[in-house]
């Protein structure tokens, strides 16, 4: 059995996979790995089942190494170093026993990792994804630390008879991030000033930001809205509203009900560049619809 | 997102839930389904291109028709709690605040039986309505990094139970030693949305006692219901 070892945890990295569906009324977010390209890709290059578990690492690199020989594959990372020797980027790679496996360089915020067979944590609530808030799912609900070792889950067939797979397809990401927006779900005239505000300014992310949602920066909404109506149920890219008139962009562990208004919405296959969007990053909306 | 009506009272509530019960069956078969009540709107999210706008909005209106009863099947949830001390290191500032002693703070706060309206912000926790208003305070100016899980505070016009422990801004006048939020539960918690708190002042003593123990319907429900 498999084991992988954390020799570098970085800056915060987590156990996901696609996240935790069907409890977000009990106030349990869904979760889960914030780029679901890089996620498909990186477990489609390790050999497994779409729905695998992975580690996702923020901003700063990690070091790994497997307890036995192993086939691992990386998505996000430009440098992939095995035993201190240069490997490609997005690709899926066999690796000796013992060896040390360093990835950095990330192309956005967000780079992962995973071994054939997935990352075999017990499944809470239908989901290995980590949550933080409530400090379950995951390993132990928490971010990894050194020392920490993972156990890589049953994989059926052979391992992969090449030293290395390469992705065909490395998905771009353009800069400055483009973000899609839907209308809504507040409606009304203030509403659509604050969507046409949304359109024509530069945003910058700030350093405030973490995996609940993106701070942005730039030109003031001028009316940041009443905010005297009931708290709503936020969904997952939700643009609000703070009362210093500056957006709020929840992710996928946000707070489930929210009291800011929510003049847009970012479209789902979106959710991914907000993901990778790192403190300083340019970010630009547009309203479609 | 269905908006159902405007602002927080209990006929609203039970017509928004009624209508999330509804959806609940009719889009079961959606893949990745959440529904999530708030106070006068719910959010309907699912996989991406998995049910069309037309048909979405069809199953909408016939379940807006439908409106399953759910009169009687909410629960009453009575919350042991200790009071004051340092597991309610705010409730003199409520005395203060509200003309009232500490042992009348206690008083008027556990004679209500709180609706817990959604659930949100951290996992189980609930937002609860009904809180007198002598006992509204205004939140701290900045939020204690760490609350306690079973805390039970005041904040604005709202009072609940921290289920884990998280920061918090709300004054904090007493804890519960049940655990609310147990992940490995299915379901994770014993309550939901449409059922209610009350709060029942216990001692030290008691609270070691229960320390710990899940509160399950059980043991902690008030048989005559709401």
């Amino acid at each position: 059995m498999t084991v992988i070892r954390v020799l570098n945890p970085g800056l915060q990295t987590t156990v996901q996979d696609r996240g935790r569906f069907g409890w977000e009324h009990l106030g349990v977010a869904r979760g889960g790995a914030l780029d679901d390209i890089a996620f498909a890709w990186v477990n489609r290059l390790a050999g497994n089942d779409t729905g695998a578990a992975v580690l996702e690492s923020l901003l700063l690199g990690i070091t790994v190494s497997p307890s036995d020989d192993a086939w691992l594959a990386t998505a996000g990372a430009e440098e992939v170093m095995v035993n201190g020797r240069r490997l490609p980027a997005w690709a899926g790679f066999h690796v000796p026993a013992g060896s040390e496996v360093s990835i950095g360089g990330y192309t956005g915020a967000r780079a992962y990792l995973t071994v054939r067979g997935g990352i075999d944590v017990e499944s809470v609530l239908g989901s290995r994804s980590t949550n933080l808030e409530g400090g379950f799912g995951g390993l132990d609900g928490r971010a990894l630390r050194v020392g920490d070792e993972l156990r890589a889950g049953h994989a059926d067939g052979a391992m992969p008879e090449g030293e290395i797979w390469r992705c065909p397809e490395v998905p771009a990401l353009d800069r400055p991030l483009t973000v899609r927006l839907l209308p809504g779900p507040a409606t009304g005239p203030w509403s659509r000033g604050a969507q046409e505000w949304l359109g024509r300014t530069a945003f910058n992310v700030s350093p405030q930001s973490s995996h609940l949602g993106l701070r942005l920066t730039g030109v003031r909404l001028g009316e940041a809205g009443t905010g005297a109506d009931a708290s709503q149920p936020m969904p997952v890219g939700a643009v609000q509203i703070a009362p210093d008139g500056l957006p709020l962009v929840l992710l996928r562990s946000r707070g489930t009900i929210g009291g800011y208004p929510v003049p847009a919405t970012a479209v789902s296959a979106d959710i991914r560049l907000l993901g990778q969007a790192r403190p300083g990053d340019a970010v630009r909306f547009i309203m479609v619809i | 997102m269905v908006s159902v009506g405007r602002g927080i009272d209990e006929a609203t509530s039970t017509r928004l839930l009624s209508l999330a019960e509804q959806l609940r069956h009719a889009l079961a078969e959606l893949p990745e389904l959440d529904i999530t009540p708030a106070y006068d709107s719910l959010l309907v999210s699912f996989r991406p291109g998995a049910l069309g706008e037309t048909e979405l909005r069809r199953v909408v209106s016939a379940a807006s028709l439908a409106g399953i009863s759910l009169e009687g099947r909410s629960r009453t949830f009575v919350i042991p709690v200790a009071y004051g001390g340092e597991m309610g290191p705010d409730l003199s500032f409520l005395a203060g605040v509200s003309g009232l002693t500490p042992e009348e703070v206690i008083a008027l706060h556990a004679s209500i039986s709180y609706r817990i309206y959604c659930l949100g912000f951290t996992p189980g926790f609930p937002y609860l309505g009904g809180l007198a208003p002598a006992l509204h305070v205004p939140r701290l100016a900045s939020p204690r990094p760490r609350v306690a899980a079973g805390s039970v505070g005041i904040g604005g016009a709202q009072t609940g139970v921290y289920p884990t422990e998280t920061p918090g801004g709300w004054r904090i006048i007493g804890r519960t030693p049940l655990v609310l939020f147990d992940p490995s539960g299915l379901p994770p918690t014993a309550y939901l949305p449409g059922d209610y708190f009350r709060f029942e002042p216990i001692s030290a003593a008691e609270f070691e006692r229960l320390l710990l123990r899940r509160l399950n319907p059980e043991q902690f429900t008030d048989g005559r219901g709401q």
